[in-house]
């Protein structure tokens, strides 16, 4: 030791034991801190991933589809799945309902098993000229229009840009990958109405899909609607419901307020444990610096005795504080980006809702303030017991413990 | 250095014979000048420590004053008093004083780096602090590993590291043999008679022997036993 200011941190050095239960409290204080936010922030940010991803007031499915309830896992989740209508749907909804402001059809189909994938693969198809749930989002990855032919895949589809996957025996040019939206969109591949037409047919072809006896060509998979401004969504998706035959309307915000109601169920959730966790921890904490200073109080009383002021003895107790906190917060925010790292699959996949986790700017944002947070809690704890400690007459315990 | 302590009281909180408090120091005056080292006996509870550590500007008096060469202790803010004891006061406590998550050598060190660094020349001080001790070959042990009465030379040995002016010692050869306590005595003879005023609380009689001056301390009194 060269001076009095590396006490601190040679006395927690010489008591490992000591040490690693305080860190062990300042990683439970930020895990729960660090953990926690970002556990909402991801949902949060999923939740918002999905809304911009559908992008549409109203969505219209087959009433099968709709009271099978399969529209939402496709729609919102992504699991492969397929259901269609007629196409004429299109027009009758321009025709006879009023306030439609963009309306646009979709396609799905569902290859057997890809070229490039082990498992079955969502196929979507859109109208470039109508589209505006798909293409945004689109555009944000590749930044051109699909041609005839190209298809875009989802993060998670394992090939490369520019190569070519068979799909019921077409080749397809992989023009681009899209980013990631925590869900299993993330494995579709999309495409224009062209390609997923020529795919239709060419699944008629091989016999393994059933387009409810009709043509590839006069079938569509859903609708997407955008209401104008001066109308009412509701309004307008009962007109559908009760003028279009064969067919259901479902406001879209209907869809994700079911996801959002679990998200807001799951944040309060882990909102109220983080401050339990936080109460406890810091409970826990003055108990444990109190009990630890309390047996050091003889130590304080011989540096004391040696010359050391009351304001010194504070800022050895309250470095070692610092010291603790700042190594246990960033041990429990590594080891937090860890779990959500290896299990946020699991957590999306366990919860059903999305989890897709924030920029790394708002991570280190997040993460400094929680360092900052559990350092102060740290410091404010041992503070108490320090003030306590050094208020106390060295005559007096040497006194008492002689 | 000389320590005067003017009409000094030292009264605790405890019940007893009606009262809420009990005088462990009755009113005192008490000098010790440089170059005298002075004995204090006495039975046990009697408020020796508690002279010691008024003495050594560790307790607040419940009345009076101590003055250091004129420096009154107590008028003194707690930094002002923890930096002048660190330099001229050097308090031997009682029974085991070691910080131990430090060595030997850095526990004797310890006062030199209150305010200020670890230099050469104070390693070279405390090397020369230990031999003289019999401590040398324990210079890197923790003090955990130590004896009772190697403890004790350890806090001896700290005590003189910064050459104060002032030595207050606590039954200071309490754990230690015929040997040792010769040593340490001979010690604390020779720092009084190179100028620093040494009080020395002992029960052992081979201590008068060194001694200038001798008191008895009983029931918080004290009285001169032999001068």
């Amino acid at each position: 030791m060269k001076s009095i200011r590396s006490l601190p941190f040679v006395n927690l050095i010489k008591k490992p034991a000591r040490s690693v239960a305080l860190l062990i409290l300042s990683v439970f204080l930020a895990v729960s801190a660090f953990g926690g936010s970002l556990a909402v922030m991801s949902l949060r940010n999923g939740i918002d991933s999905l809304e911009s991803r559908l992008g549409a007031d109203i969505i219209v499915v087959p009433y099968e589809a709709a009271t099978k309830g399969s529209y939402e896992s496709v729609i919102l989740q992504g699991n492969p799945g397929a259901f269609y209508m007629r196409h004429t749907v299109l027009g009758e909804i321009e025709e006879e309902i009023a306030g439609v402001e963009k309306l646009s059809p979709q396609y799905f189909l569902v290859s057997a098993k890809a070229g490039c994938c082990s498992v079955r693969v969502q196929i979507i198809g859109f109208d470039p000229e109508t589209d505006f749930s798909v293409t945004p989002w689109i555009e944000r990855s590749y930044g051109k229009t699909l041609s005839d032919g190209d298809v875009i895949v989802g993060s998670t589809v394992e090939v490369s840009t520019g190569d070519d996957i068979k799909l019921f025996d077409q080749r397809v040019n992989v023009v681009g990958q899209l980013e990631r939206t925590g869900t299993e969109l993330d494995t579709a591949i999309y495409c224009n109405v062209n390609t997923v037409k020529q795919l239709m047919q060419a699944a008629q072809v091989k016999q393994l899909v059933d387009y409810n006896g009709s043509d590839p060509d006069q079938v569509i998979s859903s609708v997407l609607l955008k209401v104008r401004d001066d109308y009412d969504i509701d309004d307008v998706t009962s007109d559908i419901n009760l003028h279009v035959r064969g067919v259901k309307a479902i406001r879209a915000k209907s869809m994700i307020s079911s996801v959002s109601d679990s998200l807001s169920g799951v944040s309060s959730a882990i909102g109220v444990l983080i401050a339990v966790i936080w109460l406890l921890s810091l409970i826990i904490m003055a108990i444990s610096f109190s009990m630890i200073n309390q047996e050091r109080k003889k130590e304080f009383a011989v540096l004391r005795v040696l010359g050391a002021s009351r304001r010194m003895l504070s800022s050895i107790v309250f470095r070692e504080a610092l010291m603790l906190t700042c190594a246990g917060s960033v041990g429990g925010i590594l080891l937090s980006l860890l779990i959500g790292l290896l299990f946020a699959d699991s957590f999306t996949a366990a919860i059903g809702v999305p989890f897709l986790l924030p920029a790394t700017g708002t991570i280190v944002a997040v993460g400094a303030v929680t360092v900052a947070a559990t350092m102060l809690a740290g410091a404010l704890t041992a503070a108490v017991s320090a003030g306590k400690v050094s208020r106390q007459d060295t005559g007096v315990i040497l006194r008492g413990e002689s | 250095m000389k320590l005067i302590a003017t009409k000094i009281t030292k009264k605790f909180p405890r019940q007893r014979d009606g009262a809420n408090f009990f005088y462990a120091l009755h009113e005192t005056d008490f000098a010790l000048e440089g170059g005298c080292l002075a004995v204090i006996t006495g039975r046990s509870g009697g408020g020796k420590t508690t002279l010691l550590n008024l003495l050594g500007g560790l307790l607040q008096p419940s009345s009076g004053t101590v003055k250091a060469d004129d420096v009154d202790l107590y008028q003194m803010d707690d930094k002002r008093l923890s930096a002048f004891r660190n330099r001229h006061i050097a308090v031997i406590p009682q029974g085991v004083s070691a910080v131990y998550t430090l060595t030997v050598t850095e526990n004797i060190l310890l006062p030199t780096m209150m305010y200020g660094k670890r230099t050469a020349e104070n390693a070279q001080r405390a090397e020369e602090l230990m031999r003289h001790l019999g401590i040398a070959d324990l210079r890197d042990a923790m003090p955990s590993e130590l004896s009772g009465g190697e403890l004790r030379r350890m806090a001896i040995a700290r005590a003189m590291m910064t050459a104060p002016g002032c030595i207050l010692a606590d039954e200071p050869t309490g754990d230690l043999d015929d040997e040792n306590t010769a040593v340490v005595l001979k010690l604390l003879r020779e720092t009084a008679d190179a100028g620093a005023a040494v009080l020395v609380i002992s029960h052992d009689a081979e201590t008068l022997k060194y001694a200038d001056r001798v008191y008895r301390m009983d029931g918080g009194s004290l009285t001169v036993h032999h001068a």
